[in-house]
């Protein structure tokens, strides 16, 4: 019943795992992105308010939805790696906060790029964008706390407490921003209005996020093994997996 | 295909530049995303090969008779 | 023979005692973030001009700036002195509940910081020509948020004492989490200035400081045993 539970706390096992699910997943996320993107950019039909700059969007928001969604894997992967003390928990922490910033870079590019045509300048203190701003700090730090302690058990603990701390924060810093957005400037033009999205433009969309999920996932995974094979250089199991190449 | 053309498609009425930025910023970060640590794997594999080899365990030692030398002097 | 134990309510007492009398052993420490604010209250008119209209407008929001950033800078060496003498490592040791020793070292924190920068407030508000109808709420909003502010500073105090360059990453730590507290009670005093009913945002505050109270000496608690495992 519980031997998964075992297995997923194996490097190994979850080395030579991740190794067979990459098979897979990776050259779908690649297939789901290309057609998204090519669905999104060509075929789907011109925003009406927008013209075609809103074609953005297709970047923009799957890159918003899983930087703050990657945030969440990585407190709750951090909380299961104090609670049971799980090793492979700690090292997926680790790995998702470096995939989760860059996401997070890219939103904040693609929604300052996308400011230009729509607003007519890169940077607007606008509800979301600044709220995606404290998020990519929440991530740096994390980040930067990780390179700061020379004990990695400790620098692994520290950023379990931290990023539980954010995941706490992070809905009353969406709230704060929100509030404060709206006492400031009364919504002007919005980026999305997602109940008057045509099925034709939220179709590319959905796959588009379905695709930046997967594309999380891979990139975890991909961290995951690199750290599993630094972290087990020495003992058998990387050796014989050296040996066998 | 919603454009009559590619001249279209890459213009998309004076938008087409902010639009394919984001293209190529998603892409160059996307590529990374899944290089980067695939490659960080691949090297390391390679020097744990390396260190494996019997052959250059000698050059250590010599490099650390030169450090020696070099403070000797 | 069992060893005499200290009762909770003692060991409280004698912690706070404690803190507060090695406080008032180092002045310095408590009276340069009150001078920090002072200083950077006044390169604000120096920077955006003396017009009284243009002060009073940015009033609410350079006060709390300036707040957050002086309360950050006390708390970087909130626990670094306890850390570095081992006394740290003897509160752990001890049968007495660190959520509670925890709360007591903020309460120290706060009643040496927040409070004297609670206190000094309508001072640099006046200087600022903010509305004297909204001092009342400048310093319950100070009073409310100060001490958010101490209880999350600690959680980066405890996270970061064992490390040697602590002081810019508390700040990258920290600072995101302030984001609320600043915004809530800034909005209130500007409220208040601008003739609104404040009650929303201090209620707001109110209950972040009910949620920081109640959670916050968790993480404390843990960052404290991480940084002295570390060490």
């Amino acid at each position: 019943m519980w031997t998964w539970f075992h297995k997923l706390g194996s490097p190994p096992w979850m080395y030579r795992i991740s190794g067979r699910i990459l098979a897979i997943l990776l050259p779908l996320t690649v297939l789901m992105l290309a057609v998204g993107a090519v669905w999104g950019l060509l075929y789907a039909p011109m925003d009406f308010k927008q013209g075609n700059s809103f074609r953005i969007i297709y970047f923009h928001v799957p890159a918003s939805v899983v930087a703050l969604a990657g945030y969440y894997v990585m407190a709750i992967a951090g909380a299961v790696s104090l609670i049971w003390r799980m090793k492979m928990a700690e090292v997926a922490m680790k790995c998702a906060a470096p995939v989760g910033a860059a996401l997070t870079f890219l939103s904040l590019l693609s929604g300052a790029i996308w400011g230009k045509p729509t607003w007519g300048t890169y940077w607007v203190w606008d509800a979301r964008i600044t709220s995606m701003l404290i998020l990519f700090f929440l991530y740096l730090g994390v980040m930067a706390l990780y390179q700061a302690y020379e004990n990695k058990e400790a620098a692994g603990k520290a950023c379990a407490v931290l990023s539980l701390v954010g995941m706490v924060n992070i809905p009353i810093i969406y709230k704060s921003v929100d509030w404060w957005y709206s006492l400031h400037q009364p919504a002007t033009i919005k980026f999305t209005e997602e109940s008057a999205m045509h099925s034709s433009m939220l179709q590319p969309l959905l796959l588009m996020i379905l695709a930046f999920y997967c594309l999380f996932t891979c990139a975890l995974l991909l961290n995951m093994r690199s750290e599993l094979l630094r972290r087990g250089a020495g003992t058998g199991w990387v050796r014989s997996l050296v040996g066998a190449h | 295909m919603y454009f009559d053309s590619l001249q279209a498609a890459l213009a998309m009425d004076g938008h087409g530049v902010y639009v394919w930025a984001v293209v190529a910023a998603s892409v160059v970060i996307c590529v990374g995303l899944l290089v980067l640590p695939a490659r960080s794997a691949r090297r390391f594999i390679a020097e744990l090969r390396v260190d494996d080899a019997p052959e250059p365990r000698a050059a250590p030692s010599v490099r650390i008779e030169e450090v020696n030398n070099a403070s000797g002097s | 023979m069992s060893v005499p134990q200290l009762s909770v309510s003692a060991f409280l007492r004698a912690s706070l005692k404690r803190q507060l009398l090695l406080a008032y052993r180092r002045p310095a420490d408590t009276l340069n973030p009150l001078l920090f604010f002072l200083l950077v209250v006044t390169l604000f008119p120096l920077g955006i001009g003396p017009e009284p209209a243009q002060l009073a407008e940015f009033a609410p929001g350079i006060l709390w700036i300036v707040a957050l950033l002086a309360s950050l800078m006390a708390a970087e060496g909130m626990f670094r002195q306890d850390y570095e003498d081992g006394s740290l490592e003897q509160l752990l040791l001890s049968p007495q509940p660190l959520y509670l020793a925890s709360l007591t070292y903020t309460a120290a924190h706060w009643l040496v910081t927040g409070l004297p920068l609670t206190l000094l407030s309508p001072l640099f508000a006046t200087m600022l020509q903010l509305p004297v109808a909204a001092l009342p709420v400048l310093i319950l909003s100070m009073l409310l948020g100060t001490a958010v502010l101490s209880l999350v500073g600690s959680i980066g105090a405890a996270l970061t004492v064992s490390l040697k360059r602590g002081g810019m990453l508390i700040s990258l730590i920290i600072v995101p989490l302030y984001i609320p507290v600043l915004i809530f009670a800034a909005g209130a005093v500007r409220f208040a200035a601008e003739g609104f009913d404040p009650a929303p945002q201090l209620l707001l505050l109110a209950g972040m400081l009910s949620l920081a109270v109640a959670l916050a000496p968790f993480a404390i608690s843990a960052g404290l045993r991480i940084s002295v495992d570390a060490g």
